[in-house]
Parts: structure tokens; sequence; C-alpha cells
């Protein structure tokens, strides 16, 4: 007997990407560390921009269908760090930002919905919209721009900007109100550094 | 972080603190055994089935442009349950499917079956696994058969005495009628509806003429 995890919705999918696929991820760069958007988890970084963790025991929900409602069923799973689908709801055009930038004391980046790139070998679990992975990285600025060509049907051209994460309250200090700035675009690696690659929205 | 996994297909039935669902089982010379593989069940004296749970192979198909990716992975399973859907609900079945060949060998499809939540061990969105389960005695065997369209001529039959079920011989010897097996006091038993007996009589007479 075996069992089978199928997607579960029609138009969520991941994106193949060469060898790898691509999903997303909504994180957070807290004065220069990555951490995860409920600030509970702290990413390991490789030097090769490679975040990385060994599958732990998780929290498994099965949430059973009755004739009315739903019954929880609680057990656990080996998974790894969730990376979401490419939905509808997740295309750039529906968005109205995707990156909210706070510099109050520290340097606050909270990216949502960042494309990631993952191996096939690197998925622990599925549960029919979220995938696990033990290991996922950022594309290059060469893939986040065709990343967002084929995943949020951006064009991006001359409408675009780079900078270095660390340096971007200074490059935005003109979009900033009261240290608050919301603003669409992708983060991306490229030799050794993190950059934002920002969209000027018409 | 937590995973969650819902139901993509079917659903099950809650009847008082139990769920139902349905399964494929033959009864072959007074053995109980897997609808596809020769696995043979485990029944304790109260009429439960029984199985530890153990790895099996689990498959997952993330879906990647309109076509998806297969990863093989594993998971502690049980013995699968099925969710009623369209075709194989309460309301709308022909519950039962009984074959007699010379040896005589019984097959039940889509029979309920009932677990409880502490049973299940796995649920991949469809099917479920779980570590035991029971056939309904003969009150909810009953009760179950009332969520199918008016069956009024229901008779009991010893399961492990098939010579008195009353078999129609048909093509290949297969009969097809409504039936609940049910466990009670230590003994399987098949509530059948005569009713569909009847109806089958006369389809078959109508094909004779």
């Amino acid at each position: 007997m075996c069992h089978e995890i199928v997607g579960r919705e029609r138009n969520v999918q991941y994106l193949p990407f060469g060898y790898e696929l691509v999903g997303t991820k909504s994180m957070l760069f807290d004065n220069g560390i990555w951490k995860s958007n409920d600030w509970d988890y702290t990413y390991s970084v490789k030097d090769n921009g490679w975040f990385h963790s060994s599958p732990k025991e998780q929290d498994l929900t099965f949430r059973i269908p009755l004739v009315v409602g739903t019954t929880e069923v609680k057990s656990t799973c080996m998974a790894g760090m969730h990376v979401a689908s490419f939905n509808q709801c997740n295309r750039l055009e529906a968005l109205h930002s995707n990156i909210m930038v706070r510099s109050i004391d520290s340097l606050l980046i909270d990216i949502d919905r960042a494309p990631v790139l993952f191996m096939k070998d690197d998925i622990v679990f599925f549960d029919g919209e979220d995938v696990s992975v033990k290991a996922f990285r950022l594309p290059t600025e060469y893939e986040v721009r065709e990343i967002a060509n084929i995943a949020f049907h951006a064009s991006l051209g001359e409408e675009t900007f780079s900078c270095r994460m660390e340096d971007c309250t200074e490059v935005l200090s003109d979009k900033m109100y009261n240290h608050f700035c919301y603003l669409y675009g992708f983060p991306y690696y490229e030799d050794g550094k993190f950059f934002l690659l920002l969209i000027e929205k018409r | 972080m937590c995973h969650e996994i819902l139901g993509r297909e079917g659903f099950f039935i809650r009847m008082d603190d139990m769920l139902v669902g349905s399964k494929t089982m033959l009864f072959c010379d007074g053995v109980w055994k897997g609808s596809i593989s020769n696995y043979i069940y485990s029944i304790s004296p109260e009429g439960w089935f029984h199985d530890e749970a153990k790895q099996q192979d689990l498959t997952f198909w993330v879906p990647v442009d309109d076509d998806f990716v297969i990863v093989e992975s594993t998971c502690i399973g049980g013995m699968h349950v099925s969710p009623f859907n369209k075709c194989n609900a309460p309301k709308d079945l022909r519950q039962g499917i009984l074959k007699s060949t010379g040896s005589i060998l019984i097959m039940l499809d889509y029979i309920p079956i009932l677990f409880g939540e502490d049973d299940i061990v796995f649920y991949d969105g469809r099917d479920i696994s779980v570590k035991a389960f029971r056939f309904p005695n003969k009150v909810e065997a009953k009760k179950l058969s009332e969520k199918i369209p008016p069956r009024r001529h229901l008779a009991s039959y010893r399961i492990e005495d098939p010579k008195e079920i009353p078999f129609i011989e048909g093509y290949l010897s297969i009969t097809l009628r409504f039936a609940i097996p049910y466990y009670e006091d230590g003994k399987f038993y098949l509530l059948i509806d005569k009713d569909n007996e009847r109806r089958l009589h006369e389809i078959r007479h109508d094909t004779e003429a």
C-alpha cells in the first residue's frame, strides 16, 4: 500500500527553471539577518547563498472532510523550510506592494512572496500546497528578471533599479515616509551580497 | 512551522463518536483479505481489524507548470480507508458486490467501516490510514442502510455460511447486490437488500425475453 499527496488546487503550481524549481517565500531581513516572517526562525545561509536546514519533526494537521464540516487530527512529519507555490493571487499585478522597508533604530525589510529556487532532491514534504525543503536560494539578478517575466508577468526594463539590502535606506531616502517605505521588487543574490531589484511602478 | 493536509476528494461520515469510511475487501474461504494484495487481516475477538502502523511509500505529486514532478518518500501508514464520493455516496450506492464462484469468494465493494479518530495514522487528502477499524454492528448497519434510498426488505445472512446467501446466478456467476457486512456476537453477517434482488431478477427476465 502507498499514499499519494496530489496538489489540491488548480492554478497552483511551481515553476520549472533549468534544473531547479521556483516557488515563493515570505521572509524578513532584520538588521542583516534573514528570519522567518513570524520572527520565530533564523535562517542559516551558506557562503554560496544557499539557505539550508536539516529536516526536523513538525506539526502536521489532517483536515478530514465530513458530510458537514471537517474534523482535525494532529500528527507530525519530517519537514523543512516551507516554500509556497505560485497562484493567481500572488502574481505581481495583484499586489499593491510586496516589500516593506522600515528604518526605525535598525533596518527591517519585510519581503512578501519572494521567488526562491530549490532542487527536486531538496523536497522533504508536500502537503498539497506548500513544499518543505532542506535548501533553497535566492535567484541571481539575471534569474530574477527571467522569473519576474514568467511568474509575475512583469516586464522589467528601464523602470528598475537595484540596491544592496544593507544600504537601501540611503538609496530610498526620498521614498521613506515616517521611516517606512512600501515597494515592489524582488531580492536577489550576486557576488556574495544580497540586493533588491526594485520596480518603479507607474 | 507546520503542514496541513486538506481533503481534495470525497467525505467521511460521523456516526456517534466514530467516523465511517468505505473499504473494498474479500472474504475468501473464511479469511478476510485485501482486495488487491494477498494481505490477510488480523481480527481481534471483539471484531476489530487491526495492524501496526508501518513505513509505506509516499509519493508527492508536486504541480509544476501544468504537469507534475514526482518525489518519492515514505510515511508511517496503516490500513487504507477510502472516503465516500459522488459515485459511492451512501445515498447513491449499490453498496456491495458479491461474487460467487466454485469455492465461494465474496467481494465486498465500498462497504462502510468504522474507526476512531485516535486510530488515524495518516491522511493523504483522499485515503485515511488507520491502525484499526471494525464493521458496524446490526443496529449501526441498519442505521447506515437508511442513508441509502428506501430499503424495506433487508435480510441478514451469516457470512461464514455463504450457502445461505441467495446468490443470483448471473453472467460469470457475479451478482450485484446491496449489502452491508456487520459483526454481532462474534459472527460476521451480511445485511442484504432484497428489493435490489427483485429488481435484478426483473432485469434478467427482461433480458432473457
